[in-house]
């Protein structure tokens, strides 16, 4: 049987784009090598009753035209938002809610000065974000090319940033070349303020906030909204497995047919035209197209032979940086633990993200300690209590605690031994203990994903959760190489629709999306010439 | 118009000299020490093409430069070879491929500062796609990665790293640190070396006739928010018609003027700019480099990141690199605090098996001597986010001021910024005029 597409890889983005595909009527196979589908945005029931966030734990760049296009509210995606941000301090405690007033408020028992930047820094970043915000849609063009459909979306670009205002202009212009910590410096005297802000310019990424660079991820990690609230946060029931599924449905609702455990072993390649693939329990399924939406280290370094590619495609590929610097760890408690940083009638700031984050300095010196092939000595966190949120996720009484730690070097001296990652484990629970003492006594069980593990379990090549840097040389017309960034391949028939692709990591969607309206555009163009 | 000229770096002295040709006259404040920190240097070069407009003759090149690490390996880098200890064939291979991309990225970049931008993308879309690509992303890359992508020879990639960073803060594992790479390449700074012009400068305006006087500036007096007059050190008023200026935008902001005859937005954007340094300088015995321009003293790239590390946190540096200029044995230094003892010298001195070096001045020691807000060699730091329209912002910050230094324009003393400076004053008399 021959089908229309084939996709390569059930994580979020390659279930969009098989839906997309399904959506418009194509003969769509999915393959996911894992046994059940969701890759980096699974919910595993790692230990009997408790649920996992096993890589990815919340939601907010998700596409709202992908909620909206696929219905998923209706194939059960529920996303709450989350409340809260509070990271504890020296004797004490800030908090961030996604309500500027209240936000404000609390900034006024640090600084008054900050609280009155805080109106500016909002609204300045409301008018950066809006003016970026429509490129994570555009398919990205060659500038090289003077053809004109590269031509016309090099004036759509053009366009975009035309319309901001010279001022904004240059403040975007500084914040995508220089480092969180100084954009934030310039506007904050709050420690803590700064701090759990410039979190969001090093998530993922194996740069300090004190390196230029951060300053772009910070941006990425605004561009998010939720229910038209922009940069707010959300959890998805069921965990971001729940978005998965969800999509999953969607997906099998437009007639895609999915296969577990499934996983491909090559492309098969004929004449330079992709035709197929080939699994590792070796089926072969045809297609007329194969769509990967595995990292562009699998595809291109493990599932496609050299000879197949162009030298300098070859190249980017081999130099795609993707070194990652992020572990996951997940408990399964007894009972809530305390942080006595938390006065009793502000309790409920544990339903949002606690941030262990507590100034600039603890968080450069983070990356200074895993920089050179080591990890932190005392980590940056983001902890989540999902049981809190969605009391399904823990048998009752019970709860699950989800921490996004950084950093540990995917390039670790000695390797990633099981005694190393035991060793790390227990740093992360020593420093997360400093802010709640009570901590360990609750413990059940615990589990570590560290970057390789992200790499052998998830296929996320060099640990790193948005398939590569998100840095400039590596970002829009760059991802993954030039010429190659409108989602095709230098095989014909062969497409990308992961998030080595634009707009990048952060579960967007976007990539799926955008390849899927790029791939039927063709095929209608074609139909019609 | 009556212009006065402050400073005499080479910028100012080339602003000068084009505005006299275009038949201003020009009163010169010329400070104590001809070239202010740009005396100091013996690697500052001057354009090339704006020296033949100006029928400058430049100092003959010191070609070649040598790193060493410390345990005394060596290598050997110029324009055409590079050969020495840990150098591969597959380097020696690529090394022609690196001059030439670097080479046409320096065009690129240089051409911002001299031709309209359409001219420069059209210049740069004549280049084959992939080479393009490389052009294109080259600035906004990591050194540590890009060295990485070219070359094998850690001595070799380490002292292409420390020839980028020398005079900046900053660590080779962070963004945009090859933009660093590329300005000093651009100049002909990484594999030679040549002192700036500033006595055939001098003289050029002499023959110009500029009235020279033997004073500086105290602090500019406005009316009606345009600049006025200039009072200086020695308690004269000069009653001006505009003023060019080669200080850094700091001192000519927080010095010069008072903060509440700036705007707000250019308040904002001067509490914002970056000048603390951490370049220090020396003299040292040369003796032993007379056949290249420059010496690297550096280890490997992670060695420079290190060096780095503790600056961050406002603590001096344990491992300083630095770099020889084997004309005038003046050595820079990277990265070190005020407050360091010059014991930190004294170390890298040793490490490298140098003599001792005398004459040391650490950045506070710049700052002052020379009048250089933070001790910064050029006005501020040359990073992205303070570079081409982002380093434009301090030009011109109230009506009849015009600054010409290396906090503004490309941000070096090769008299670019000079004649960008000059250029703009003719094009607003001409429009006033008009």
């Amino acid at each position: 049987m021959k089908y229309d597409a084939i996709v390569v890889g059930g994580g979020h983005n390659g279930l969009v784009h098989a839906a997309y595909l399904g959506k418009a009527g194509l003969k769509v196979l999915l393959l996911e090598a894992r046994s059940v589908v969701g890759g980096a945005t699974s919910t595993e029931e790692i230990y009997p009753g408790f649920k996992f966030l096993t890589v990815s734990y919340l939601i907010s760049l998700l596409r709202p035209q992908v909620i909206r296009e696929l219905d998923l509210p209706s194939h059960g995606l529920e996303i709450m938002p989350l409340e809260s941000t509070v990271a504890p301090i020296d004797g004490g405690y800030f908090a961030d809610w996604p309500d500027h007033d209240m936000t404000r408020q609390e900034i006024e028992r640090f600084s008054p000065k900050d609280a009155e930047r805080y109106d500016e820094f909002g609204a300045t970043m409301r008018r950066l974000i809006l003016g970026v915000r429509p490129i994570m849609d555009m398919i990205p063009p060659d500038p090289t090319s003077l053809k004109p459909e590269d031509l016309m979306q090099m004036a759509k670009v053009k366009g975009t940033l035309s319309r901001m205002e010279k001022r904004d202009f240059h403040m975007l212009s500084r914040l995508m070349t220089m480092s969180a910590a100084d954009f934030l410096d310039e506007w904050f005297e709050t420690e803590p303020l700064k701090a759990t802000k410039a979190t969001s310019g090093v998530i993922g990424t194996f740069l300090g906030v004190r390196s230029p660079g951060t300053g772009y991820v910070l941006l990425h990690h605004y561009l998010g909204e939720l229910n038209g609230v922009p940069r707010s946060w959300g959890f998805a029931k069921g965990g971001t497995g729940g978005l998965s599924q969800a999509i999953a449905r969607a997906a099998k609702a437009n007639g895609v047919e999915i296969r577990e455990s499934s996983p491909v072993a090559r492309i098969i390649i004929k004449d330079g035209r992709a035709v197929g693939v080939a699994t590792v329990s070796g089926d072969e399924f045809t297609a007329d197209r194969v769509v990967s939406a595995a990292h562009a280290h699998q595809t291109f370094l493990h599932m496609v032979e050299e000879k197949e590619l162009p030298e300098d495609y070859l190249r980017d590929m081999r130099r795609w940086k993707t070194r990652g610097p992020s572990c996951k760890v997940n408990l399964a408690l007894d009972g809530l633990p305390d942080f006595p940083a938390i006065p009793k009638d502000k309790k409920a700031l544990l339903r949002g993200s606690i941030e262990i984050a507590p100034s600039l300095n603890y968080l450069e010196q983070a990356y200074d300690d895993a920089k050179y092939g080591g990890w932190s000595k005392r980590p940056f966190m983001d902890a989540l209590i999902p049981s809190l949120l969605d009391p399904a996720m823990a048998p009752p009484g019970k709860h699950v605690m989800s921490l996004f730690v950084q950093y540990a070097d995917y390039d670790l001296k000695g390797g990633w031994t099981d005694a190393k990652k035991a060793e790390f484990l227990e740093v992360v629970i020593d420093t997360l203990s400093e802010h709640s003492p009570d901590l360990r006594s609750k413990i059940l069980h615990k589990h570590i994903n560290t970057p390789d593990d992200l790499e052998k379990k998830y296929g996320l090549s060099g640990g790193h959760i948005f398939h590569g840097e998100l840095t400039l040389p590596q970002l829009f017309f760059l991802r993954p190489s030039p010429q190659w960034a409108n989602y095709r391949t230098p095989i014909e028939n062969l497409w990308m629709c992961g998030s080595s692709c634009h707009p990048g990591g952060c579960i967007t969607g976007a990539p799926g999306r955008n390849a899927a309206l790029e791939l039927l555009a063709e095929m209608k163009q074609k139909v019609t010439v | 118009m009556r212009i006065l000229a402050v400073g005499s770096d080479p910028n100012t002295m080339v602003a000068s000299l084009l505005l006299t040709r275009k038949g201003h006259s020009i009163q010169w404040l010329c400070g104590s020490t001809l070239g202010g920190i740009t005396s100091l240097m013996g690697n500052a070069p001057f354009d090339p093409a704006l020296a033949v407009e100006l029928g400058l003759r430049l100092p003959e090149k010191k070609r070649g430069r040598l790193g060493i690490s410390r345990s005394g390996e060596r290598v050997h880098l110029t324009r055409t070879d590079i050969r020495g200890d840990g150098i591969t064939a597959r380097d020696q291979e690529r090394w022609l491929d690196f001059v030439k991309l670097l080479d046409d990225a320096s065009t690129i970049w240089k051409n911002l500062y001299q031709e309209p931008a359409g001219d420069v993308m059209s210049t740069w879309r004549q280049h084959p796609r992939g080479h393009a690509m490389e052009i294109l992303r080259l600035p906004w890359s990591n050194l540590r990665d890009f060295l990485d992508d070219w070359f094998e020879s850690d001595l070799l990639k380490a002292t292409l790293a420390a020839s980028a960073l020398m005079g900046s803060r900053q660590g080779p594992f962070a963004c945009g640190t090859v933009f660093l790479l590329l300005r000093r390449w651009a100049r002909e700074e990484v594999l030679a070396a040549s002192a700036p012009p500033l006595a055939a400068l001098r003289e050029r305006l002499l023959v110009e006739k500029v009235e020279i006087i033997e004073d500086s500036v105290a602090h500019y007096q406005l009316e009606n928010g345009r600049l006025k007059a200039v009072q200086t050190q020695g308690g004269q008023t000069l009653e001006v018609d505009a003023v060019i200026s080669g200080e850094d935008p700091v001192t000519t902001l927080t010095k010069r003027l008072k903060m509440r005859e700036i705007s707000p937005e250019l308040g904002d954007q001067l509490v914002a700019w970056k000048t603390d340094s951490t370049t220090a300088t020396a003299t040292v015995d040369r003796s032993d480099f007379h056949d290249v321009g420059v010496v690297s003293f550096t280890d490997t790239v992670e060695s420079l990141e290190r060096a780095f590390d503790p600056t961050k946190y406002g603590r001096g540096s344990q491992e300083l690199f630095g770099e020889l200029e084997t004309e005038g044995g003046r050595l820079w230094l990277q990265h070190c605090v005020s407050d360091q003892a010059a014991h930190g010298v004294s170390n890298f001195a040793r490490t490298y098996e140098l003599h001792e070096p005398s004459d040391v001045l650490m950045p506070a020691d710049l700052g002052r001597t020379f009048g250089l807000s933070g001790g910064h060699l050029f006005g501020g730091e040359v990073t992205l986010w303070q570079s081409m329209g982002l380093r434009d912002v301090f030009s011109n910050p109230i009506p009849g001021l015009y600054l010409c230094g290396a906090g503004t324009g490309p941000g070096d003393y090769s008299g670019l910024s000079g004649r960008l400076c000059a250029e703009r004053l003719i094009g607003e008399t001409q429009r006033v005029g008009s």
